[in-house]
């Protein structure tokens, strides 16, 4: 019988988002939220795969609802995702909510209809995008790059507070390595690192 | 009694505005170890804030999936204590919490599966969860985790190895 724990650090539940911290120096959560409300409440976070779209807006949700509105948060995964956000738009109070979608580029041409639809409504409505699709018209909020520094950061952040292990560790060349090999999307570097980290942890127990 | 392994998380983790509680879970074995059908018996501490600031409590028995791919999770026993405020804001103890230190204690029977796995790509981990929200919006959560069978633990295969 054995008791042995091979914590990963970069298991999904701890870089997922929402779970990973937003490390952007240059404006704070609470000045993204009050430039919503300047752009008229509904915008679009815009950036590659793995740039922390999804990160931003989770942590945007939870300062949101310290704030006191109360969030939606949806995630779209088809085109039949439509009724869902049909339904929160239709019935949700518009001055004391925000709701969050991630992926709204899925939804292909009902995006259209659920754009003018909030319009409409005049709802709170903040979506992430991997490029803006012709048929949405609203702002840009932010505009989501990683950079090397922050993979950096978050490796280091991961680590100390997840790692079972206080003997591994990753150079700055070999991170700088992973982040440029999948060319800035952080969400794979971290499932490199995974791979990585599961493979130095058991090895002392597989020799012995 | 025993102590087992805790993984601590702050759900607004960047937005910390007060210290983050002790949570301390002792188990009925002192190997952490259970097999399907046993009974897990457990006893936890909440220390390092004050009482008056802890608006709820929850504390379950739950079995989840870690690794690359999205997570399952199963819950076992789950019960949520809601704490009121009094006037002269000291707190109000229900059946199962003392007012100096919150402490508490649960017990249930353990099913016969999924039974942990400490596997290279997926694992499944069983464990307490004890979780405080605070009256300011915030909440922590402390995992304590256990084991429910004996599966080995899964080795490198030597070429990777080498």
């Amino acid at each position: 019988m054995s008791t042995l724990v091979f914590q990963n650090p970069f298991s999904t539940r701890f870089v997922q988002p929402g779970a990973i911290p937003w490390l952007a120096t240059d404006i704070s959560l609470r000045a993204v939220l009050f430039r919503l409300y300047d752009v008229d409440n509904r915008a679009i976070i815009c950036g590659p795969h793995g740039s922390g779209k999804s990160t931003i807006l989770s942590h945007l949700a939870s300062v949101a609802q310290r704030e006191g509105l109360k969030v939606h948060c949806l995630r779209i995964r088809s085109w039949i995702d439509a009724i869902r956000v049909m339904r929160v738009f239709a019935t949700i109070n518009p001055k004391q909510s925000l709701v969050s979608v991630d992926s709204w580029e899925l939804l292909g041409f009902l995006g259209w209809f659920l754009c003018q639809f909030a319009d409409f409504r005049g709802l709170c409505v903040v979506v992430t995008v991997h490029e803006r699709p012709w048929w949405n018209n609203w702002p840009v909020l932010l505009h989501t790059k990683a950079d090397d520094k922050t993979f950096r950061l978050l490796v280091h952040e991961l680590m100390t507070k997840y790692a079972g292990s206080k003997t591994i560790e990753f150079s700055g060349a070999m991170l700088r390595d992973v982040f440029q090999r999948h060319s800035g999307n952080l969400r794979e570097g971290f499932f490199e690192l995974y791979d990585h980290y599961e493979r130095q942890s058991r090895i002392p127990f597989s020799r012995k | 009694m025993t102590e087992s392994k805790r993984v601590d998380q702050n759900t607004l983790g960047s937005y910390r505005i007060q210290p983050n509680p002790r949570i301390s879970v002792t188990f009925n074995r002192e190997n952490i170890q259970y097999g399907g059908g046993d009974e897990l018996r457990t006893h936890y501490i909440v220390e390092g804030i004050e009482s008056q600031s802890i608006s709820a409590v929850e504390r379950s028995v739950v079995w989840y999936t870690e690794g690359k791919g999205e997570e399952d999770l199963g819950v076992v026993f789950f019960e949520r204590i809601q704490l009121e405020r009094r006037k002269d804001s000291t707190q109000t103890s229900s059946a199962s919490l003392s007012t100096d230190h919150l402490t508490g204690a649960l017990a249930t029977d353990l099913p016969q599966s999924p039974l942990s796995y400490e596997g290279i790509i997926v694992k499944i981990r069983w464990c307490v969860r004890v979780r405080v929200f605070f009256r300011s919006g915030r909440d922590f959560v402390s995992e304590h985790i256990f084991f429910l069978g004996s599966v080995p633990v899964v080795r490198l295969p030597a070429k990777i190895e080498t």
